[in-house]
């Protein structure tokens, strides 16, 4: 049984190995880079240490329809003795899921326009489909 | 602690290794010792039966040597194994009291 | 498997210092041939690690250093000689063994047979032989204790075969008891690792068999061992201060005299002796002492350690500029708190001073790795090269100096391969045969500079030119245009290689485009200078400190970034109606004119991408500028339409559409950047650029500022690449020469009064400040006190002498006369008591540059051959009667005031300055009517205060500009003048002036210009 993060983002709702999240911030205030990559959204104090945060829907390939007007974020733990510490925008968070991995379904090409490399699987909720993130693949989008 | 008169000396042979948890025993008994009636012109300390010496032990040592000194007797160590000869040696004690390299029996 | 696994570490230090110091022995060989002592020391170092290694059983390290040591040995007495191959052999034998050391739990495994085979041939070829001189190399557990005549052979024998000699006294029970160690293995250890050769033990403390309890045993010996000082307290497990190391060179007869003496003396300090014996048991330990080697104080940190400490000094110095700025306000309300506040802040800056201290090395660290990597590389290109380091002291942080060993590696084998030609070619140039490469580290100007400098052929511009455009990396018009640094930069383009073929010497993968951002990581930049066919200097300019750097906070497009002030030269402040004369275009660019030079120019928003706005003059509101150009039309344009309008709003609409340019240095190069806004200094703690933004080329870092948030640094180099600026070295020199000479044709002339006091010093004072000069006789001068005073047109005058305020001897004798000067435009005066008087005169004063800063004195000058001191009355007549004299400090607004100056004589200008700074005010100067109007236009003022006499443009001239101009029209302007008359007054306050005032009168200056600010503040 994994225990899974739920959000809402770009409309869909996605998961997230809750064992990789480090932590949930509301009301961040960030501070834009410009002439960064696009999904780049800026940066951030974290008592004292600076986080990157991310665009996913910009990563991965959904277009700018992502966040407008959130400022809620999830701080992923550091990767691999990384020092970057990094996180991504949500609109809104979900609940914590447990989710039996057997469930998990190989992900379709195509997911509503999303690059399916970013998914890890993908599990057919009562209500909706609940998109599985590949974290791997966030942290080497760069 | 065994003690003997032989030949006009007190020889005094202690049964166990002189170290630190034995020394206060061996102090005791080489005073009541020497304390004897008897007459004796010279201590010999024999250490046959020690096969261990720690430094408390090499002071217990010189602590007789000073009180049979200030007695007006000898002194003399006997029956020391290698280690305790070589030790005896660094530390130049045989220049001190007189170290004899057999046992007495 | 590793016996005494926890001291390895030290073991691998040490070692790795002695095999070092091999490797340049054996260089310096090479070079000088046979040199007994550089043999020697060699056979020393390499004897020491085969003994310390030998204590840790690392076998194969032994074996391996046995074998060299028997080589050396054999050359040492002359058995064998020395030539190219044995070195050759020894450097290779003696680089394995540093490997075996560098990676010491591994070093069993290595194979060193090649390198045993081929020293044992080389061993057999040349040498008698004879039974080797060394013992094998386990000389563990010797039986006995020497004898005499043995120790003292045994003891030269040690030392020969580089043995320290060491003393060392132990409480038998204190540090063997205790521990429980007992006597016996201890001095079986002590064999294990050396020899004693003499000992002493101290018995008297024990008188009887009652004090066997708790008396003490002192045991001292001396010993001769290959191990380290460091290392020897930890083989015994014995505290450090009982080990003392001795000179090897003392005489055996001594020793026994040595070990006696140390527990004499011991026992001296803890027990009543008979004071003599005391005495003179001391003075020879202090004898002995004197003879012995200095201790070592320093102590091994780990590196993470200092890390830390670095981190929370950097953190601290954050915290105490919040602290101090939060205070600000408080500090005078609450009692006590400014010394506190003062006394963390001056402790703050000394402990991050300290701690970055901690950090910095030597740059010989870096450098010493050349003289082999040059030996290897002339060998492999045939050419003759010689290594110059100049500079090894030069200290930078460790970090820095890490990382400049790849880079620095790279430049040295490029000089090599690709700067300096073959000797063959030199030789037919009139060039010596043997080509230099000089390493150099110096400081200036904030940096480090490391210079590699080579006499080869010096780099062909035209070829690099014509390369870069080969490959595409440039364009044919930018090559045209190009100076010849840009020119040079190209080197460092990615892609770039002017050889032929890649050489495997310099070009390994590592071009010169890695070498530039490794420098660039580090904050530093690199500069190229070149002459063909002489030579080439590549020079590297490098921070002093990391982490924590001043900067300023700017704004563009409502955003704020850092930008370190380290390149930081001056702010600009032009006025959108000013554009015009300011700014031009050239090749297309904008460039800034600015005093005679034109500094490429562009808008920090551009370069970062972001949409640049401005204020719509007509609704107020934020709109996009689409035009290209910093000024456009647009904003002359509602100048000229707006004349109907309030000249203080069109001046506010102005102000909001301000351009702030900052003019940034770095090496040579001269820019300017547009903001626009500027929000003061702060230090900033520089944290790295998350690797997600490492492509962005603008910026160096992130930091948090003050409130909270994160901004990011800006990179100037970055951004010179990135808008792609051109710097036109053009120099308006014509004018700037002008200038000059009108300056020194029109300098004012003064009325000077010469005299003397009772020293030497011939001081000076203007006359005009002189009222008068009285002669009077001694008895005339009254003492209440400690105030002189004499009697002056029936009042008493107070007197002083200036010898008393004044960094000059007071001598006093007996003289007849004596003068006083009455100072003129005083409200208290005091007269001023002379000995002498020398002389008047007219003349222009040169002041010197060296100050002599001190409190009453405006500076010295030299005429007629005399160093002539000038007196400045104000500030001793301050000292004297500061109820008087001090002026109020004008601290009560916030913000500074800023006041022109028109002055050109440079005494008067110092004079000005003075008073008006230490009246709370801050100063801008400007050497005539023309410099005055230019500093206006860039920098907002709040009052001028001008001289008339100028030359270019005079004072009247000055203020009528002034009136002339709309945005100056209302600034208050004060005349001041050292002449006094009623007909220059009027034709000035005609002209414009305010005020006409006398400059020497400082108290009512001050008054007046106190008065007409604040007139002109109210009035809004």
């Amino acid at each position: 049984m994994a225990k899974v993060l739920t959000f809402h983002l770009c409309g869909s709702l996605f998961g997230l190995d809750i064992t990789l999240v480090k932590e949930i911030n509301r009301n961040v205030e960030y501070t834009p880079i410009p002439g960064a990559k696009p999904y780049i959204i800026g940066l951030f104090n974290m008592r004292g240490q600076v986080v990157t945060l991310f665009d996913l829907g910009i990563l991965m390939g959904y277009g700018n329809e992502s966040r407008q007007d959130s400022s809620s974020c999830i701080i992923l733990k550091a990767f691999r003795n990384d020092s970057d510490q990094i996180g991504f925008l949500i609109e809104k968070k979900g609940d914590v899921a447990d989710i039996d991995e057997e469930l998990f379904e190989p992900p379709p090409s195509n997911v509503g326009g999303i690059d399916s490399e970013f998914i890890s699987g993908v599990v057919k909720l009562k209500d909706e489909l609940l998109i599985i993130l590949n974290a791997d693949r966030i942290f080497e989008g760069s | 602690m065994e003690r003997t008169i032989l030949e006009n000396n007190l020889v005094l042979t202690p049964e166990s290794d002189i170290v630190s948890s034995k020394v206060k025993e061996l102090v005791e008994a080489a005073k009541k010792h020497m304390n004897t009636e008897e007459k004796y012109q010279g201590v010999i300390l024999n250490l046959g039966k020690v096969s261990m010496i720690d430094s408390i032990g090499i002071t217990f040592v010189i602590g007789l040597y000073k009180s049979a000194s200030n007695m007006g007797k000898g002194f003399k160590v006997s029956g020391l194994n290698t280690d305790i000869k070589q030790l005896f040696g660094i530390m130049r004690l045989d220049q001190v009291f007189e170290i004899e390299a057999t046992q007495i029996v | 498997m590793l016996q005494n696994e926890e001291f390895i570490q030290e073991f691998v230090e040490e070692a790795m210092t002695h095999v070092e110091s091999v490797e340049a022995g054996l260089l310096k060989l090479d070079a000088e041939k046979s040199d007994l002592n550089e043999i020697n020391t060699i056979f020393r170092a390499i004897h020491s690690v085969k003994g310390t290694a030998g204590f840790f059983g690392l076998k194969k390290i032994v074996e391996l250093s046995h074998s060299m040591e028997n080589i050396l040995g054999e050359i040492r007495n002359s058995r064998m000689g020395i030539n190219r191959e044995i070195i050759d052999l020894l450097l290779a034998s003696n680089d394995c063994l540093k490997g075996m050391i560098e990676n010491v739990a591994n070093s069993e495994e290595t194979e060193i047979f090649e390198y045993i085979s081929k020293l044992s041939i080389l061993l057999k070829g040349e040498s008698i032989s004879k039974v080797q001189e060394n013992a094998a190399p386990q000389d563990i557990n010797k039986e006995k204790a020497p004898k005499k005549a043995v120790e003292a052979a045994m003891i030269q024998d040690g030392i020969k075969h580089g043995h320290k000699l060491f003393k060392v006294r132990i409480k038998m029970n204190e540090d063997l008891g205790t521990k429980e160690i007992s006597p016996v293995q201890f001095f079986k250890k002590i064999q294990s690792i050396g020899n004693i050769v003499e000992s002493n033990t101290d018995i008297s403390h024990i008188g009887t068999l009652d004090d066997v309890a708790d008396a003490e045993i002192y045991f001292t010996f001396l010993f001769t061992t290959v191990l380290e000082k460091a290392l020897l307290p930890i083989a015994l497990e014995i505290p450090e201060d009982h080990v003392e190391e001795l000179d090897p060179s003392t005489k055996a007869e001594d020793f026994l005299k040595i070990v006696a003496e140390a527990a004499a003396a011991e026992a001296a300090t803890e027990k009543v002796e008979p004071p003599a014996v005391k005495e003179e048991s001391e003075k020879e330990t202090a004898q002995a002492k004197t003879q012995n080697i200095v201790v070592e104080d320093s102590i091994r940190v780990h590196v993470s350690l200092l890390n830390n400490l670095l981190n929370l000094a950097s953190e601290m110095v954050l915290g105490r500029n919040q602290l101090l700025r939060a205070m600000e306000r408080h500090r005078k309300e609450i009692p006590g708190v400014d010394p506190i506040l003062q006394n963390i802040d001056r402790i703050t800056t000394e402990l991050q001073e300290k701690v970055m201290q901690t950090r910095m090395q030597p740059i010989a660290n870096v450098f010493n790795k050349f003289p082999r990597i040059i030996r290897d590389l002339s060998k492999k290109l045939g050419k003759e090269i010689q290594l110059e380091l100049q500079g090894t002291d030069v200290e930078l942080d460790k970090s820095i100096i890490e990382a400049l060993g790849d880079p620095l590696t790279h430049l040295v084998r490029n000089a090599a391969d690709h700067g300096l030609e073959t000797p063959e070619k030199r030789e037919k140039q009139g060039k010596p045969r043997i080509g230099i490469i000089l390493l150099k580290a110096y400081h200036e100007g904030g940096y480090v500079n490391i210079d590699v400098v080579d006499d080869g052929a010096g780099i062909n511009l035209e070829y690099i030119k014509k390369k870069a455009l080969e490959k595409e990396l440039v364009s044919k018009s930018d090559v045209a245009l190009m100076s010849e640094q840009e020119a040079l930069q190209l080197l460092f383009k990615p892609g770039f290689s002017t050889a032929e073929k890649i050489t495997d010497v310099s070009g390994r993968g590592v071009g010169m485009d890695v070498v530039r951002t490794n420098i660039e990581k580090l904050g530093g930049t690199i500069e190229i200078f070149t002459n063909l066919g002489e030579g080439t200097t590549f020079r590297l300019l490098l921070p002093l400190t990391l982490a924590i750097i001043p900067s300023l906070i700017v704004e563009v497009e409502k955003q704020k970034f850092a930008l370190p002030q380290v390149n930081l030269q001056e702010i600009v402040r032009i006025k959108p109606s000013d554009a015009s004369r300011k700014i031009e275009y050239i090749h297309n660019s904008e460039v800034l004119r600015l005093r005679g030079r034109l500094l490429p120019i562009v808008h920090l928003a551009d370069v970062l991408g972001l949409k640049r706005t401005y204020i719509d003059p007509e609704t107020g509101e934020r709109k996009e500028e689409k035009r290209k150009s910093l000024f456009d039309q647009r904003r002359q344009a509602f100048q000229e339409k707006d004349l109907e309008l309030d000249p203080l709003e069109c001046r506010r609409r102005d102000d909001a559409n301000i351009i702030r340019i900052l003019v940034l240095k770095i090496g040579s190069r001269k820019f300017g950047i547009a903001v626009d806004a500027i929000h003061g200094s702060e230090e900033i703690l520089v944290k790295p650029l998350p690797k997600f933004v490492k492509d962005c080329k603008c910026y160096s870092g992130v930091t948090i500022m003050g409130d909270g948030k994160t901004a990011m640094i800006l990179d100037p180099e970055g951004i010179i690449g990135k808008a792609n600026l051109k710097f036109v070295e053009e120099l308006d020199r014509k004018s700037e020469h002008e200038i000059s000479l009108a300056e020194e044709s029109m300098r004012e002339q003064q009325n000077l009064l010469l005299f003397k006091c009772s020293g030497p010093e011939t001081f000076a004072i203007d006359l005009s400040m002189v009222s008068r000069v009285e002669e009077i006789r001694p008895e005339a001068i009254e003492t209440i006190g400690d105030k002189e005073y004499i009697k002056f047109r029936g009042d008493s005058l107070r007197v002083i002498r200036p010898e008393d305020f004044l960094p000059v001897a007071r001598i006093s004798k007996q003289k007849e006369k004596y003068y006083v000067i009455i100072p003129k435009l005083v409200k208290h005066p005091i007269g001023i008591l002379i000995e002498n008087i020398v002389d008047t005169m007219q003349t222009s004063i040169k002041l010197n540059q060296e100050d002599i800063k001190h409190h009453g004195l405006i500076g010295s000058t030299i005429l007629n051959d005399t160093i002539v001191l000038l007196v400045n009355i104000y500030e001793i007549f301050e000292k004297v009667d500061p109820s008087h004299y001090t002026v109020e400090n004008i601290k009560k607004s916030t913000i500074k005031r800023k006041i022109l100056v028109a002055e050109d004589t440079p005494f008067f200008q110092r004079m000005e300055r003075g008073y008006l700074e230490s009246a709370g005010y801050h100063v801008l100067m400007a050497q005539n009517g023309k410099e005055a109007l230019q500093l206006l236009q860039e920098n907002e003022v709040d009052l001028v205060l001008s001289d008339i006499n100028m030359p270019i443009m005079d004072g009247l001239e000055l203020v009528k500009k002034i009136r002339e101009d709309k945005q100056l029209a209302s600034l208050p302007v004060i005349a001041v003048t050292s002449m006094t008359g009623d007909l220059q007054k009027k034709a000035g306050l005609e002209a414009g002036f305010d005020l006409y005032e006398f400059k020497l009168d400082r108290a009512r200056l001050i008054e007046q210009i106190e008065q007409m600010i604040e007139k002109r503040r109210e009035a809004g």
